[in-house]
């Protein structure tokens, strides 16, 4: 890829490749490499100092701050203010502890290293001869704790002095990055929360963590406020593209969400939540606009961008969140206008990117991402498949809840697994997919998506099944619930989306089938589907079943890595500018491969 | 009706271009008139896949096909068609995909259809802007402007096109349908559309109507 230079980290010899003017302090956490640090790499603790075998590399402000001229001039540098801007060596010394690690992701350990960080210090407010501001007291006792720069946020700046003239001298210093969140009175260490949510267009999840552990303390998911403005992201943006009130309507029905799953996470764990310090949120991009209040117009309409991409990281109070009105709220970059910070989280937590083999992850939703890559380099588009998975416009579709068919068998007889164990009212997104699979393993649907006519299978112990409904061909699945010939061409149209997005990266990548070592089915929807059904209906390419694998929640997951380890989230960080975005409906071609990608494989007999 | 026109019919219907050439050619050269052959042959074998498509019996490949293979037929009929001393002129449609939308599978369909019935079609492409519709209905004078959109986010340019006729002086001359996934009937009558059509031949029979009314 252009732009990319090789960073080799000695005495081990890891050789990271970044983009050029990534530090060295990020290139190293490419390779698993722990440079020592307590800022989370921001350039006020001074300690990540790496030693470069380039003499002349220049010289940045905080170096000048931290390390001595003979130093400098025998190479060593702040590794989180050097940026590669050529292909370089450094030596790096062993870090001074070895932090504690989590497992999370898709089973990885994860050194606990928070951006948030407590600091119990002792202020002089009450000798009499200190006649310095309570500012200065408070920078005083920062750059004592190596936090000189940090910056003070706004809402303490009016509230301290109070607190200080009463709280006695010790008092516990809240940072996030380069941000002081809270001043409070004695020793509060072991109170310090994060919050990681997955802010998904039907079902938003949040996860509250104990950041000073690294442990899960409570973790709920509730349906997203915005969803009476529309069920996909398109109607969600047309619906704000009206006025600035709806804009605003539509934002507030976010951050409500998001405080309410705050609340009832807090509640769950009995704590309060206003000792939340730090948010990771992920989501596609047009939930993170529309979460931030940022006009979501210009996806939506050719040439489909978006208005920001970068991380973004804001007060909560800013945003009115009811968390402690402090606390940074911040999110993960996006790839492309459909591809968003919930696929990078989910690159993340299964390390597609920093593995050597080829991957494929599909994130299967009314927006389906696709991603195909490795450590070499990576592509990813989106596949408008539409609402049929979620239900949308398949005659008993329905989300899954109580009564929904989850999963279908057939045989002589038809076997359903219904949700909570009832009569079933409808079907869902897992148990369509594979109804259909099991309906062409069993000869009653063709490849070409059309179901057979009694007439046409007389011998077969399911014909009475094979019904008409006003004209239209329908399988009779239980009594109140059918799967018509009209909802099979629209779950036809969703997977044709998916296997041209998944053919287009393929020939992009200039690579082949059997290159995938392994196909990666992410999401809540995209997990739930077993891998037969997935691979008979051809919304997987076709490998051993063995190769593929359900990931669940990946980008929530990606959340939580960043909120436990401000090095896992510059990794995050810096996964959208190694993927290569493709677009597809900007592909000449589109219609006559969308065409071809119609049908499906299915797979016969047993 | 003949059996060959029903077995013309048949091969549409079942993809067999071969066949279905072959038979348009016999039916020429038996004497039968052109008009026939479009109005009895092919309007019913587009009809008959617009009740297969709504009931998920056809499905996007057999429509794309019978849409060449209505189009290659109709080529061959119209020398025949052309070279009648009586012969009505074409009425002059313009289609398109309205700006901000990508789309134009549907819209392709529907040309292709809309030219086996005897319109002259003009096709605008896709992400068309309103002012180059504008031009183009200066230049072509039409009876016919079909406008789609398939995301919710552009289906307002199908209003705004409406408004620049208006705006223009031509809304009088001409009229104008809708279509596209989320376009509705109801949508179409609250922006002032003339017409509106859910599927491809529908949208050939609609198109029909309007203008014959307009003629």
């Amino acid at each position: 890829m252009t732009g990319e230079v090789q960073v080799t980290f000695l005495p081990e010899g890891l050789i990271s490749e970044v983009s050029r003017g990534t530090t060295l302090f990020v290139a190293a956490h490419w390779v698993d490499l722990p440079i020592d640090s307590t800022c989370g790499g921001v350039g006020t603790c001074g300690r990540c100092r790496v030693r470069l075998n380039d003499f002349e590399f220049p010289i940045h402000p905080v170096d000048q701050e931290w390390l001595t001229p003979v130093e400098l001039s025998e190479g060593w540098r702040i590794a989180c203010r050097a940026e590669a801007d050529r292909s370089l060596e450094c030596w790096v010394p062993e870090p001074m502890q070895m932090p504690l690690s989590a497992i999370a992701g898709t089973g990885r350990a994860v050194a606990v290293e928070p951006a948030v960080k407590k600091l119990l210090v002792a202020l002089t407010v009450e000798d009499p001869e200190d006649k310095s501001s309570v500012e200065q007291q408070l920078r005083k006792a920062l750059a004592g704790a190596g936090l000189g720069s940090v910056k003070i946020s706004q809402h303490l700046a009016f509230q301290v002095g109070d607190l200080l003239r009463t709280s006695g001298p010790d008092v516990t210093l809240t940072v996030c990055d380069e941000h002081l969140v809270d001043v409070e009175p004695r020793e509060t260490s072991d109170r310090c929360l994060g919050l990681a949510i997955d802010l998904g267009t039907t079902t938003v999840v949040g996860s509250l963590i104990d950041l000073a552990k690294g442990e899960i303390l409570a973790e709920k998911s509730l349906l997203n406020r915005q969803s009476v403005f529309g069920a996909d992201v398109i109607s969600r943006i047309a619906y704000t593209t009206a006025s600035d009130t709806r804009r605003l309507e539509m934002q507030i029905a976010a951050l409500e969400t998001l405080n309410q799953l705050a609340i009832e996470l807090a509640d769950e764990a009995g704590i309060d939540e206003r000792q939340i310090y730090q948010v990771v949120v992920v989501g596609n991009p047009t939930m993170l606009h529309l979460l931030l209040g940022i006009d979501a117009h210009p996806i939506a309409v050719e040439p489909f961008v978006t208005t920001f991409s970068s991380e973004q990281d804001l007060e909560a109070a800013e945003l009115k969140l009811a968390i402690h009105p402090g606390a940074r709220v911040q999110t993960l970059p996006f790839i492309g206008a459909y591809v968003g910070a919930d696929t990078v989280g989910g690159l993340h937590a299964t390390d597609v990117l920093r593995a050597d083999e080829l991957r494929l992850f599909v994130d299967v939703g009314t927006n389906s991402e696709i991603v195909l890559g490795s450590s070499d380099g990576a592509w990813a588009c989106s596949a408008p498949a539409g609402p049929a998975f979620e239900g949308g416009r398949i005659r008993n579709g329905m989300m899954a809840s109580e009564g929904a068919i989850r999963r279908v068998k057939l045989g002589e007889q038809v076997k359903l697994d219904v949700v909570g164990d009832q009569a079933p009212r409808g079907i869902c997104g897992s148990g369509l997919i594979q109804a259909i699979a099991e309906l062409g393993r069993v000869g009653l649907l063709a490849p070409s998506g059309l179901l057979y006519r009694p007439e046409e299978v007389p011998e077969h112990p399911l014909v009475s099944r094979l019904i008409q409904i006003d004209e239209v061909r329908a399988f009779q699945l239980a009594e109140e619930v059918v799967l018509t010939q009209v909802d099979i061409r629209e779950v036809q149209a969703a997977k044709g989306a998916i296997s041209t997005g998944i053919s287009v990266l393929l020939e992009t990548a200039g690579l082949g089938l059997e290159d995938i070592h392994e196909v990666l089915l992410a999401g809540s929807f995209g997990s739930a589907i077993d891998p037969w059904s997935a691979r008979a209906l051809g919304l997987v390419p076709w490998v051993d079943l063995e190769r593929i694998q359900s990931v669940g929640n990946a980008a929530l997951e990606g959340a939580k890595m960043a909120l436990m380890s401000f090095r896992e989230r510059q990794i995050a960080r810096g996964i959208s500018s190694k993927v290569q975005y493709v677009e597809l409906s900007a592909m000449p071609d589109f219609n006559n491969r969308y065409l071809m990608e119609l049908s499906f494989p299915l797979e016969q007999g047993t | 009706m003949s059996d060959l026109l029903k077995s013309l019919q048949e091969a549409i219907l079942t993809i067999d271009e071969e066949t279905a050439l072959k038979v348009t050619q016999e039916l020429l050269d038996s004497g039968m008139e052109p008009e026939e052959i479009l109005e009895s042959g092919m309007t019913e074998a587009l009809l008959e896949l617009g009740r297969r498509w709504n009931c998920g019996e056809a499905f996007l490949p057999e429509v794309v096909a019978a849409a060449g293979i209505f189009e290659r037929c109709s080529a061959i009929v119209e020398p025949a068609l052309m070279a009648k001393a009586d012969r009505k002129v074409s009425d002059k449609a313009i289609i398109a995909t309205v700006k901000g939308d990508l789309h134009d599978l549907g819209k392709n369909i529907v040309g292709a259809m809309m030219k086996t019935v005897g319109l002259e079609v003009h096709d605008l492409g896709k992400n068309v802007p309103t002012e180059k519709i504008i031009e183009a209905v200066k230049e072509l004078q039409p009876k016919l402007i079909g406008l789609s959109a398939l995301l919710t986010t552009t289906m307002p340019e199908q209003e705004n096109v409406i408004k620049a006729l208006e705006e223009a002086g031509l809304r009088s001359a001409v009229k104008v349908m809708v279509g596209g996934a989320p376009v509705t009937q109801e949508w179409a009558d609250r922006i002032g559309a003339d017409g509106y059509a859910p599927n491809a031949p529908e949208a050939v029979r609609v198109a029909l109507e309007l203008t014959q009314v307009a003629a």
